[in-house]
């Protein structure tokens, strides 16, 4: 097992590093007392890593789910819970013969967002994807409090499902914890946008593949207070192949963050992850990428690239790529690059007849752009670039 | 009496108080192809870059005038404007920029200086077919991001592609044959030649004398230690490729 996830001092002590931390510290800290997530008085509770920590919460929230939940989803839902926390075996496609999401809002309080499919209660129960469509909308808003919702994507063999999350927390914290089961060649995307988040939020990601499969993740977070995106992924078939692209653009006293554990546990697989950033004055950011190779993983191709620019003095970009390789034919690269602009393509560019200014433009739109390519829409491509520029502009 | 394109006079050049180019003086006339030879570490791509206007390079004394007006106060990008076009020995890669959105802003920040009207993408689009054609590209690198995970050869095709695009009046190739296979060597060729008029001139940059016969070049130039030691038709080039540049450096 490996542990990388931050734990909550690691979180604590980076909130209050922020210039205007003390007070969002305590507004913080007032949300997780809500959810009984204690700070120091609890000693097994100090260094357990959030996600766990998140987890533990929703498990013991599931009684909800039962109120509301059909037998048969309970079933499925306790056979993803076994695989994707014991990812040890190839899931049989046989076992998942439906394409259904549902998500449970296991705390009565709060929406679940405008543009929810039903309206809010103890469980949220979506239309399941339409066959020749199969794509979802999630809007959540968090207004007050600290809201949690589970979310369980089941793809069967063949299935081609598009999911996006569009995440807003005005004034409340949030969670969404996504389970993903990707039975033999069903391929599963997920756009994750974030905009304007003022208080915690928080996406976990947990997921299993088959053979022959495709995960996509694509992630763009802007203006964020307190954002992890915790990723894992368990590669249990052959043939498969998961991309992570994500953009953190950060400033002032924000804090964003991709939390990745990618399992190659048979081989003949491929993961790459794309994580940059943009930050200025005193943001922070932290990339915590762990690639595990299983014994027997042969012919395993993964990357880790980790450009990010900073560009303030008092701003900082952690990275911290790791791998554990156990298998012997295996291709792992990573990378990571902190700075400024690079003046080689600005010259480049100037060389073309570009004014300084424009040159600057086009590096960060391009820097941006990279990411937002791997939207699913192109519509939300251009509309997240636009907004992209203009935060890169101010 | 022929135009001169190009004077550079004198010129001294440090990077980090370190003296880099040491007194070289080269006029070229408009209409004329010029080829610089030289050992590793002569000098060479420090004189293309900056004759572009790299900002790390101080120009500590001498001229340079493009058709009589001092570059040395200028930007890169004025100069550009003003028609230096210079293919990169190791172009760089921009990635998240289209190759065709960078190309065309690049052609209409030209046709904008020169008074003449925009191209829309979709004017862009057939514009750009017969450039395509002439350096033999797919045009599918244009939908990719600029130069991003190009091999050597398609790099390099890609500058003349920018070049043919840009027309400039002086084109500077550093080393543009180096990496190219041998269709890729006539293709660049083929199109530098298409490209050679009476009021253009080009600074060729090479190693190899190959690529000098398909490219005629009125003057061979050889450089070594910041400086042209000596000039002379294509036969030097071929004189320098038989016999290596110890017998040139020991005459001096
Ligand atoms: N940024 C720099 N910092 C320090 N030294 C530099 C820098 N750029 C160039 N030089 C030095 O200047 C000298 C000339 O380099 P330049 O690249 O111009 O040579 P060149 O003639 O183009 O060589 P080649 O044939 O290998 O391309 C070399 O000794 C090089 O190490
Ligand atoms: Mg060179």
């Amino acid at each position: 097992m490996i542990i990388t996830q931050t734990d909550t001092e690691t979180w604590f002590s980076q909130i209050e590093k922020h210039d205007h931390g003390a007070t969002e510290l305590s507004r913080f800290i007032a949300q997780l007392q809500t959810l009984g997530i204690p700070r120091k008085e609890q000693e097994m509770w100090r260094y357990a890593p959030l996600p766990a920590l998140f987890e533990k919460i929703t498990a013991s929230r599931l009684g909800h789910v039962k109120e509301v939940a059909t037998a048969e989803d309970m079933a499925m839902f306790q056979e993803i819970e076994t695989n994707v926390f014991v990812p040890a075996t190839v899931l049989a496609p046989s076992s998942f013969q439906r394409l259904t999401l549902f998500s449970a809002s296991p705390k009565k309080e709060g929406p679940l967002g405008a543009a929810s499919p039903t309206p809010p209660s103890g469980i949220q129960r979506a239309a399941p994807f339409e066959e020749n469509h199969p794509s979802m909308k999630l809007n959540f808003n968090f207004i007050e409090g600290w809201q949690q919702h589970h979310v369980v994507v089941n793809a069967e063999a063949g299935a081609n499902a598009t999911l996006q999350l569009n995440l807003a927390a005005t004034s409340g914290a949030g969670h969404v914890l996504v389970h993903l089961n990707l039975a033999h060649t069903a391929k599963v995307h997920i756009d994750i946008i974030g905009q304007a988040l003022n208080a915690p939020v928080m996406v976990t990601i947990r997921a299993v593949q088959g053979n022959n499969g495709h995960l996509n993740v694509v992630s763009y977070v802007q203006d964020s207070a307190w954002f992890m995106l915790d990723l894992g992924n368990a590669i249990n078939g052959t043939g498969s192949n998961m991309t992570l692209n994500a953009l953190s653009l950060v400033r002032q006293n924000q804090y964003a963050a991709v939390v990745t554990n990618i399992r190659h546990t048979i081989g003949e697989s491929t993961s790459s992850q794309l994580v940059k950033a943009v930050l200025y004055d005193t943001a922070t950011t932290e990339y915590n990428g762990a690639v595990y190779v299983a014994h027997d993983a042969q012919k395993t191709d993964s990357t880790q690239s980790n450009p990010n620019l900073v560009l303030s003095d008092t701003a900082r970009a952690l990275s911290r790529p790791q791998l554990r390789i156990y298998a012997d034919d295996v291709k792992c690269a990573h990378g990571a690059t902190m700075g400024q602009l690079d003046p080689e393509p600005l010259f480049y560019l100037a060389s073309r007849g570009f004014s300084h200014q424009e040159c600057i433009s086009i590096v960060l739109a391009g820097f941006a752009e990279e990411v937002l390519d791997q939207m699913s829409d192109p519509a939300l491509q251009k509309s997240l670039l636009a907004d992209a520029i203009q935060f890169l502009r101010a | 009496m022929k135009n001169t394109l190009l004077h550079i006079n004198d010129l001294h050049v440090a990077i980090d108080n370190t003296p880099i180019l040491k007194g070289l003086t080269l006029r070229i006339n408009a209409g004329e192809v010029h080829a610089i030879m030289g050992p590793n570490g002569s000098g060479k791509s420090t004189l293309s870059k900056v004759l572009a206007g790299h900002p790390a390079y101080t120009v500590t004394s001498g001229e340079i005038f493009l058709n009589g007006e001092s570059l040395l106060n200028m930007d890169p990008d004025e100069r550009a404007l003003s028609g230096i076009f210079l293919a990169f020995q190791y172009p760089v890669e921009i990635p998240g920029v289209s190759n065709a959105g960078f190309l065309r802003m690049a052609v209409n920040a030209k046709r904008k200086h020169k008074g003449e009207d925009e191209l829309d993408p979709i004017e862009f689009e057939s514009w750009i077919k017969d450039k395509l054609t002439l350096v033999d590209m797919n045009p599918e690198f244009l939908d990719r991001y600029v130069n991003h995970g190009f091999s050597g050869g398609e790099k390099k095709r890609n500058e003349i592609l920018q070049m043919a695009a840009l027309s400039p009046q002086l084109a500077i190739l550093d080393e543009i044959d180096s990496g190219l296979d041998i269709d890729a060597l006539r293709d660049v060729a083929r199109a530098v030649n298409t490209l050679r008029s009476p009021d253009r001139a080009f600074l060729i940059i090479t190693h190899y004398q190959r690529l000098l016969t398909d490219i005629v070049p009125d003057i061979v130039h050889i450089m070594a230690n910041g400086r042209l030691l000596t000039s002379g038709d294509k036969s030097l080039a071929l004189e320098v490729e038989e016999k290596g540049y110890d017998w040139l450096l020991e005459t001096v």
